[in-house]
């Protein structure tokens, strides 16, 4: 067993993660096994710099979100998947509450500012805290805390539009702000 | 013609999808299971697992493992 057949083992354990990571990041499934096959093939060639000891999950989902975001911004002007999401056809069979809220709360996830988006999936469904999927994402604890509430209650508001105020005109600022940030996402450490 | 019941979204998504944007514009009743405050978050935080978790659990697509196997043969560092 060498270091390199070590870090390769550890490498092929985080693939599930990755995989749940980038489909639920990109809606998309042929997407995310790309930026699932880059985030691979990039943690190799830069596997020196990783810290044995350090989690390599966090590590490896920074490569990735660096790899969506850049993709991102090359793809944007392309036109949506007409069928909705992909994710819908990687996560095959629907939740325990239905197919139609499953599907509801997809189309409702898409909608969301990708800052926004991951920083809900790291906290809420990759099991991070907030001060790791702070690190993961390169910004304060506060702003990632910030984050997941504005993604929680966008969620809310489209799904359950009757029961929630309308969207403060501050609030759909911020927003923007928040795409703005997007639109300049720095490098992850990987760089 | 506009249709006058249609609701207006509240802020025009950035990130389009059509028809499933579409579909929550025209078909503004929410699932059974989200209904107010504390019960629509939990919803919300059910629906997010349940995606993440649905990924997470099935197995490794072959092009990766394909990858994983190709990864360091050509590499000088196997000591």
């Amino acid at each position: 067993m060498t270091v390199a057949d070590d870090f390769k083992t550890e490498l092929l354990a985080a693939i599930p993660a990755l995989r749940a990571f980038a489909a639920s990041l990109s809606g998309r499934s042929g997407w995310a096994d790309d930026l699932v096959q880059e985030t691979l093939v990039k943690a190799w060639a830069n596997r020196a710099s990783f810290q044995p000891g350090s989690r390599m999950h966090a590590w490896l989902f920074t490569i990735l979100r660096h790899e969506y975001y850049s993709e991102y911004r090359r793809r944007r002007h392309e036109v949506a998947d007409p069928e909705g999401l992909a994710a819908a056809r990687l996560a095959t069979s629907p939740a325990q509450d239905g197919h139609v809220a499953f599907r509801e709360f997809q189309a409702a996830l898409a909608t969301l500012v990708p800052t926004h988006r991951e920083a809900l999936i790291l906290v809420g469904a990759s099991g991070f805290s907030y001060e790791e999927a702070a690190a993961i994402a390169n910004v304060a604890v506060g702003t990632m805390k910030s984050r997941v509430a504005r993604a929680r209650s966008k969620l809310a508001r489209l799904l359950a539009p009757d029961e929630q105020p309308p969207m403060a005109a501050a609030e759909a600022a911020a927003a923007d702000d928040a795409w703005a940030t997007c639109e300049g996402t720095n490098p992850g450490p990987d760089r | 013609m506009a249709d006058p019941v249609r609701p207006r979204p509240a802020q025009k998504p950035r990130m389009t999808i059509r028809s499933s944007a579409g579909s929550l514009e025209t078909a503004p009743q929410p699932a059974a299971a989200a209904k107010l405050g504390p019960e629509l978050q939990a919803h919300i935080g059910r629906q997010l697992r349940s995606l993440y978790d649905e990924v997470l659990k099935q197995p490794v697509p072959d092009r990766l493992q394909d990858l994983m196997q190709r990864l360091g043969q050509n590499s000088p560092d196997r000591s």
